[in-house]
């Protein structure tokens, strides 16, 4: 019983990290269509954001503030310079945002050394639940994550705000000839996504080594997910990182991790192969 | 593909462009509506030049744009579709007004549906309605018959002859159907490779077949 309660919290915990990590990415690749190789450095850096928060004397909760408005502002220039130059041809996407990824993570590099740095968790201790003692601020991430996905699904599919994002990127033209701001929409969606990511890395800091590297770690995962759930919709994502960080925390508690790599790609390349639009899409 | 064309029409008229395909009837639509960069000229609408400037500030200034094909959003709602008329307007609140249901009741019934399940039909009424509740003073209506069935050609003739008169709106109609032009203007442009060719009163195109002839069949 308390080992079931166990492997379901780590999942339940696990998917909702990842959760939290495919959200800026559910905008940006699966709304947007732009395949964005920096979102991993979008992650890091809302991460390095508590490290500077804490370096300058705040409170870490500030980080949680901080990081959002700093990639906000990043995602904006990004945008401006180079995304907007290659919407709609992927291969130039994949090579251009992989540029923006690279120059990110050496700036990171630069500016705070190569070496993890540690953040102590804002709620130290842990709670018992269902006589399963459990990390508190494990607990607070799931939360955040639940209320993170509830509000961008708000902002997408109840907004006026969201339905106009949405039509721009259904019908680019004709959502101009209707009086909308194609350009300004593209500008907001993307430093949205660009948000989550960064608060989706000062969230996780306390819980990784915040380091240069932590980007990639839940890129690729993040990605399956998307591709695995469908691309395009919210319920998507939430399939999508429920089967990956299922079958991930499930065969690695009973075999080892890189099994679960294994058995978690081989899954996702089957789904695909058989779900081309993923779990949730629609066969056009 | 246009030539120097010129044309004008006149507050609260309807009229329509007709002749063959590929003569450059949607290509000036396109211009009108911003949807053309590589093109020169001049395109005023209330004595202001609107040609270089984006489609959606065009669509501000109050043209309504009805493209060929309908182009409702498939995967919204006709609701969502309706509310994408007037999201993008400065001057207009974001809802959609209760009129809108009047004109059409077929969009109070589907209003719940997604654009992509109704007909041919009932999506031109919700593409005219998304350009209407815009509240534009000019209307571009592109080829609105097209594949529709009988019936609904001539309420969609109807309400755009009555919308008009109420609301003062200008309408360009661009046409291959004679029968639907006859019904909906009184004068006529006959558009040549890029031109506009010859200008008649809706009587002479009735009673002068030789004409409509010449510059639609081949």
């Amino acid at each position: 019983m308390v080992f079931a309660v166990s492997i379901g919290l780590d999942t339940l915990s696990f998917m909702l990290a990842l959760l939290l990590v495919t959200l800026g990415l559910v905008v940006i690749f699966g709304i947007m269509n732009v395949i964005n190789m920096a979102h991993g450095e979008f992650f890091l850096i809302g991460a390095y954001c508590v490290v500077l928060a804490e370096r300058a004397g705040y409170a870490f909760w500030w980080a949680l503030l901080l990081s959002p408005i700093v990639l906000a502002t990043l995602g904006l220039a990004i945008e401006e310079f180079v995304v907007r130059h290659v919407y709609r041809r992927f291969i130039d996407s994949i090579l251009a945002t992989w540029g923006v990824s690279l120059a990110l993570k050496q700036t990171v590099i630069v500016l705070f050394g190569p070496t993890a740095q540690s953040v102590a968790s804002p709620i130290p201790g842990p709670v018992q639940i269902l006589g399963v003692v459990y990390p508190a601020y494990r607990i607070f991430i799931m939360g955040v994550a639940v209320a993170l996905t509830g509000a961008t699904f708000l902002l997408f599919y109840r907004t006026s705000l969201g339905l106009a994002a949405r039509g721009v990127i259904a019908n680019r033209a004709m959502a101009a000839s209707l009086g909308v701001n194609t350009r300004m929409l593209d500008r907001a969606t993307f430093a949205i996504g660009a948000a989550l990511a960064g608060l989706a890395g000062a969230v996780m800091a306390p819980i990784m080594s915040v380091d240069p590297q932590m980007g990639v770690g839940f890129l690729i995962p993040a990605f399956l997910s998307v591709l695995v759930g469908g691309t395009g919709t919210l319920v998507g994502a939430l399939a999508g990182t429920a089967a990956i960080a299922g079958s991930t925390v499930v065969v690695s508690d009973f075999w080892t991790d890189v099994t679960a790599q294994v058995v978690v790609f081989t899954l996702a390349i089957v789904v695909i192969r058989l779900f081309p639009h993923g779990l949730t899409g629609r066969r056009v | 593909m246009l030539d120097g064309l010129s044309l004008d029409i006149r507050r609260g008229e309807i009229v329509a462009l007709m002749g063959r395909n590929g003569m450059g009837k949607t290509t000036l639509v396109k211009a009108i509506a911003g949807h053309l960069t590589e093109i020169s000229g001049s395109i005023s609408y209330h004595g202001r030049e609107i040609l270089g400037r984006p489609a959606h500030e065009i669509a501000n200034l109050g043209i309504g744009y009805v493209p060929q094909g309908r182009e409702v959003f498939p995967d919204f709602t006709a609701d969502e579709n309706l509310l994408m008329g007037v999201i993008g307007k400065r001057r207009l609140q974001n809802r959609v007004p209760g009129w809108a249901y009047e004109v059409f009741p077929m969009l109070l019934e589907r209003r719940y549906q997604r654009a992509g399940a109704l007909s041919g039909g009932e999506q031109q009424q919700l593409a005219i309605m998304r350009a209407l509740v815009g509240e534009p003073d000019l209307l571009l209506l592109d080829e609105p018959s097209e594949g529709i069935q009988p019936s609904i050609v001539q309420e969609i003739s109807r309400t755009v002859r009555r919308i008009a008169g109420e609301k003062n709106l200008t309408v360009l109609l661009v046409e291959q159907n004679l029968e639907f032009v006859l019904e909906t203007v009184r004068r006529c442009l006959f558009i040549e490779n890029g031109r506009i060719v010859e200008e008649a009163a809706i009587d002479r195109v009735r009673h002068e077949s030789a004409l409509a002839r010449r510059y639609l069949s081949v």
